[in-house]
């Protein structure tokens, strides 16, 4: 058996967790400079805030309902995930932590799951003040599947162990929201009439690997509660790593560019060094805000071979910075810089 | 993966870290090094779920505890009768004594001319304090080689 484990709008719990009159008050969280919503509360949600929807597009609502605004702290978030999955880990020996908020346990051996997950919700609960929703069931697919109907649940948790509950939590389940299941599969699927996961399950094997690749079939294997996924307890060696950051405002002079290519550049070259890597292809694009429709758009991108790897500061910002002398034009207004290493050699 | 809680090393502050990297040779009473002394491993016996706080009036004064002093609380132990926690109640954190008489729970300063405070409103308890810690110098000062 598998359980998934998942924080609650992750990034306002963390916030409300030392500032608790937030508590009945909606609060969003936006990404770095302030450009997009990516937290909310269920107020929040309720509100009609979107996921990813940028802050200027809401300013209105937030002054009407008094929504309470934070820059996302990832120190404080970090902190709290690494003691959320710390707390988890005492409770089985086998832990994947799949995202900052997310976490798999392998569960042998547990005769009273539903008692189970009661205790190690409210032990997280108890121990972190961050609400937290489990989902069990026999394979990853389901367990995913499991938490998505616990957050919806009073409990917060979600147990589906037999064959009959298996099937009634399909039933109704849309197909895309399973994992694995993108935008393009779910429009795909839907051409074919598959709209809910019992639909999907429904089909023959055959039929699902023809449409959904070799990974499809091992999501309909985990449908019928046949385990195809294990756990990842061991991370897999990083095929890349990117540091990029909007300005906080617009800009086209080629010196500002300059300098915030050195710094993202300097901080690459520190996660690089702390990974134990060397790069060989380094990346840099420029890119104008998206959601300016008014001004002129402009992204490009180039790829740098190096010619040797290398993580060292000054090699790499030489490098970066001849990159975005060869992009840049005055005639746009910039808001981000991307700069990623790939080909990357212990 | 895991990420343990932990203090760094400052070097500012330990700038003799490691001496045998002048000469190039490693001291042969390396070998008898001991882990140092350290307070946290005293204080702290669980640190993932270990927070601090800091008094900030002297209204504790009666528990020996004044402006500045630092909480060491722990937020997976149980609030029991007559324990130190560290609460949120009307609007603010504040630690207090915690007493449960039959179906009531007060809140109480340790003042002896003081009764404690019946709750009547939402109580959130954020943790136990296992220990505090008070400054008795108000300006701590620490001398750092200059480099």
């Amino acid at each position: 058996m598998f359980a998934l484990v998942d924080a609650n709008n992750f990034y306002v719990s963390c916030e409300r967790l030392f500032r608790p009159e937030l508590n009945t008050r909606p609060v969003v969280v936006l990404s770095n400079n302030d450009g997009c919503a990516i937290s909310r509360s269920n107020e929040a949600k309720a509100l009609g805030i979107k996921m990813g929807v940028p802050y200027f597009q809401i300013k209105a609502l937030v002054a009407q309902h008094h929504i309470a605004i934070f820059s996302s702290n990832y120190t404080l978030y970090a902190d709290i995930s690494a003691r959320i999955m710390n707390n988890l880990a005492r409770f089985s020996p086998e832990v994947e932590v799949y995202s900052i908020d997310e976490c798999f346990l392998g569960l042998t051996g547990i005769s009273n799951l539903p008692n189970y997950a009661q205790t190690l919700r409210s032990t997280v609960v108890r121990n972190t003040g961050i609400p937290v929703s489990v989902g069990i069931a026999p394979t990853k697919t389901l367990a995913k599947l499991a938490n998505k109907l616990a957050k919806k649940s009073p409990s917060g948790i979600c147990v589906i162990q037999s064959e009959e509950e298996i099937t009634s939590a399909l039933s109704n389940f849309p197909i895309g929201d399973l994992w694995g299941i993108g935008r393009a599969y779910h429009k795909k699927l839907a051409l074919e009439n598959v709209f809910t996961a019992a639909q999907l399950r429904a089909q023959s094997p055959a039929w699902v690997k023809h449409m959904l690749t070799i990974q499809g079939l091992r999501l309909y294997h985990e449908l019928w509660g046949r385990p195809c996924i294990p756990l990842k307890e061991v991370l897999d060696r990083k095929q890349g790593i990117c540091t990029s950051r909007s300005f906080g405002k617009l800009t086209n002079k080629l010196e500002e560019l300059i300098e915030a290519t050195t710094a993202y550049t300097s901080r690459l070259a520190e996660k690089l060094r702390a990974d134990k890597s060397c790069a060989t292809l380094l990346h840099v694009q420029l890119l104008t805000n998206r959601f300016r429709t008014d001004l002129p758009q402009y992204n490009p991108y180039i790829s740098l071979p190096l010619a040797h790897p290398i993580s060292n500061t000054p090699d790499l910002v030489k490098a970066a910075i001849g990159g975005v002398k060869a992009l840049y034009s005055p005639r746009y207004q910039y808001s981000k810089v991307m700069v990623m290493a790939t080909g990357l050699i212990p | 993966m895991l990420k343990q809680v932990h203090t760094p090393k400052d070097p500012a502050l330990e700038p003799l870290l490691h001496p045998e990297q002048a000469s190039g040779f490693v001291s042969p009473a390396e070998d008898y090094l001991e882990g140092r002394l350290s307070i946290l491993e005293r204080l702290v016996k669980d640190p993932v779920n270990t927070y601090y706080a800091e008094a900030d009036s002297d209204e504790l004064s009666a528990l020996g505890i004044c402006k500045g002093t630092l909480f060491v609380y722990d937020t997976s132990m149980k609030a029991t009768h007559n324990a130190l926690v560290v609460l949120w109640y009307q609007g603010e954190w504040k630690v207090r004594q915690y007493h449960v008489l039959g179906k009531h729970v007060y809140l109480g300063t340790g003042k002896e001319n003081e009764e404690p405070e019946l709750v009547s409103e939402e109580l959130l308890i954020r943790g136990v304090v296992t220990w505090s810690c008070r400054p008795h110098q108000h300006k701590p000062k620490c001398y750092v080689r200059p480099r």
